[in-house]
């Protein structure tokens, strides 16, 4: 098991279509895992669980892998998160 | 317990479950089902997920190349909500944990996440709510379907609540067993009246909102003589209507006792009482009623009721020659087909594209601009008058120069049929519907080209005061006394 710190950074946060691209890629991996925030987790394979952790600008969530491809996992979705998904701002 | 009003069409008291149309998660109502259903119901729902995905990447394939990308996206983004476990395995649970129907595990679901997006901080995210809904929604579509079942069992005590009644949806209503129906739009004056008489079932038009306000279910009091609606009555209320029903149906049943006796005024003129019918069916109750006759059959109805199949000109004689061999007395009137602003038949695309249906190729107008339809049609007619006494009225004439073109329309096919040596009534009447006020300002040279005359009071007050009678706003103009 995998768990890691991670700040959100882009302007609108944890939005429809972050959670999206979050859930894709978190898709494509065995392992499963989990995103909490405050004290609720989300399934980071499920868009509505992700939307409705509502992580804003500057929340600070932890996502946890567990499998055989738990590292690697942790690492596609870290830098996503830190790409600010893609997004411009 | 609260009261509504309407514009009552009459046909007494009816007191049912509300049985609503047009459907919308809204107004969905909790469905029990049994233990041995819940498969079935599983199955539904995920035929409805199913249809509800094919039907969003059929429209994300087709989204025009400029549209902007944001369109595409909100679409995949739909597409994989379709997929989530909160909105793809959750109603199943409902279902099977609940025993409830699949419209209402579709509801609970929605309601439970619309409210954690409710409780949600963040003004965007709060927003997607309606996103979410809208896509519950469309699965719920799917689910229900739009069509009306009338063959639903559960219709028996039904009070319908709809939006609109389309003449097409004439003669689905007809074969179905139901007490009464109201709907949001109409007045004294539009089709549903007269869908309402043929049923002799207590009807309302007119009631706004009324989706909104009623719920699937609930218990309804329908007064269609006074247009009072009262929703979910409290016993004694209940008590007093029931009371009101019987002392309806005892008065109806010695109006009917009257069937036998002649209709003569007071100062003893005999009046010839016909009845007006949509279709074959109607005529046991001409029967029933003691009419002297058929005043007006709409055949336009035959070609209305089924839109997949055309009415051939032998199954319009075999229909024609048999309602002239039921009948005891007087003559069969049939109307040729008078399509219209408010009954189009598929097959006349002109219609849409008219910016005054009304005042556009309806009645007469369309038939002679379809020669083959009107001929086949008036063939039909002279054939079934070898069985019987039928007459021939001619819809919407304006003016002589157009009867005189039916009437030799008419007389062509007369032609033809004599060649042929086929039997008929040569001598056959005809006459003309009066709604158009040019014919009726002219009527002096008119008349003396036909053997009888209706007059369509509906139309021709309509094109007297300029005023659309299925329209609302303007049906307070609607005035058959209108002086100065």
């Amino acid at each position: 098991m995998i768990t890691k710190e991670c700040k959100i950074i882009n302007k609108l946060g944890l939005h429809a279509r972050a959670s999206s691209k979050l859930v894709m890629i978190a898709n494509k991996f065995n392992s499963e895992i989990k995103i909490s925030k405050d004290n609720k987790i989300a399934n980071a394979k499920s868009l509505m669980s992700v939307m409705m952790l509502s992580a804003t600008m500057s929340s600070i969530i932890t996502l946890t892998a567990v499998g055989d491809d738990e590292k690697d996992a942790i690492v596609a979705l870290e830098s996503l998160i830190n790409n600010k998904f893609g997004e411009e701002f | 317990m609260f009261t509504i009003h309407g514009t009552g069409i009459g046909g007494g008291i009816a007191i049912g479950n509300a049985y609503l149309i047009d459907k919308t998660l809204e107004n969905v109502s909790q469905h029990h089902i049994e233990a041995h259903q819940v498969n079935d119901e599983i199955a539904r729902f995920n035929q409805a997920l199913f249809q509800t995905k094919l039907d969003l990447e059929t429209l994300r394939a087709n989204v025009p190349s400029q549209t902007p990308a944001e369109l595409s996206a909100f679409l995949s983004l739909a597409i994989m909500m379709l997929s989530d476990s909160h909105i793809a395995k959750e109603p199943i649970k409902i279902i099977s944990n609940e025993l409830c129907g699949a419209e209402w595990a579709i509801k609970l679901q929605a309601d439970r996440l619309s409210k954690k997006f409710d409780d949600m901080e963040d003004l965007y995210l709060k927003e997607r709510k309606f996103d979410i809904l809208q896509i519950f929604e469309k699965i719920f579509k799917n689910l229900v379907g739009s069509k009306i079942d009338f063959t639903d069992l559960n219709l028996k005590n039904a009070i319908l609540v709809a939006h609109d009644i389309s003449p097409a949806d004439l003669i689905g209503f007809k074969n179905a067993d139901f007490c009464g129906f109201l709907t949001e739009v109409g007045n004294l004056t539009s089709h549903m009246v007269i869908i309402g008489r043929n049923l002799e079932i207590p009807a309302i038009v007119g009631v706004q909102s009324a989706r909104q306000i009623i719920n699937d279910n609930d218990v309804v009091i329908i007064d269609g003589v006074a247009g009072v609606i009262v929703v979910n009555p409290d016993e004694l209320v209940l008590n007093e209507y029931k009371e009101r029903q019987l002392q309806w149906l005892f008065a109806e049943q010695k109006l009917f006792e009257l069937s036998d006796s002649k209709a003569i005024t007071k100062d003893g003129v005999e009046i010839q009482l016909y009845a007006n019918i949509d279709c074959d069916n109607d005529v046991s109750e001409v029967i029933k009623t003691n009419a002297h006759g058929i005043g007006l059959f709409r055949s336009e109805f035959l070609f209305l009721a089924n839109e997949n199949h055309f009415c051939s000109e032998e199954e319009q004689y075999i229909i024609y020659s048999n309602i002239a061999k039921q009948l005891k007395s007087g003559p069969l009137i049939i109307r040729t087909a008078d399509f219209g602003s408010d009954k189009n038949p598929s097959w006349n695309n002109q219609h849409n594209k008219d910016s005054n249906p009304a005042l556009g190729l309806n009645g007469i107008r369309l038939c002679l601009a379809q020669d083959d339809f009107f001929q086949t049609q008036l063939r039909a007619i002279l054939r079934a008058s070898a069985h019987g006494d039928i007459q021939i009225m001619f819809p919407m004439i304006s003016s002589s120069w157009e009867l005189k073109q039916a009437i030799s329309k008419l007389e062509l096919v007369k032609q033809d049929l004599l060649d042929k040596g086929v039997s008929f009534n040569y001598n056959i009447k005809v006459g003309i519907m009066i709604e158009v006020p040019s014919a009726a300002l002219t009527i002096k040279s008119i008349i003396k080209m036909v053997d009888f005359i209706s007059i369509g009071t509906n139309d021709l007050i309509q094109y007297l005061l300029a005023m659309d009678r299925n329209n609302e706003a303007v049906s307070y103009l609607y005035n058959p006394l209108h002086h100065e």
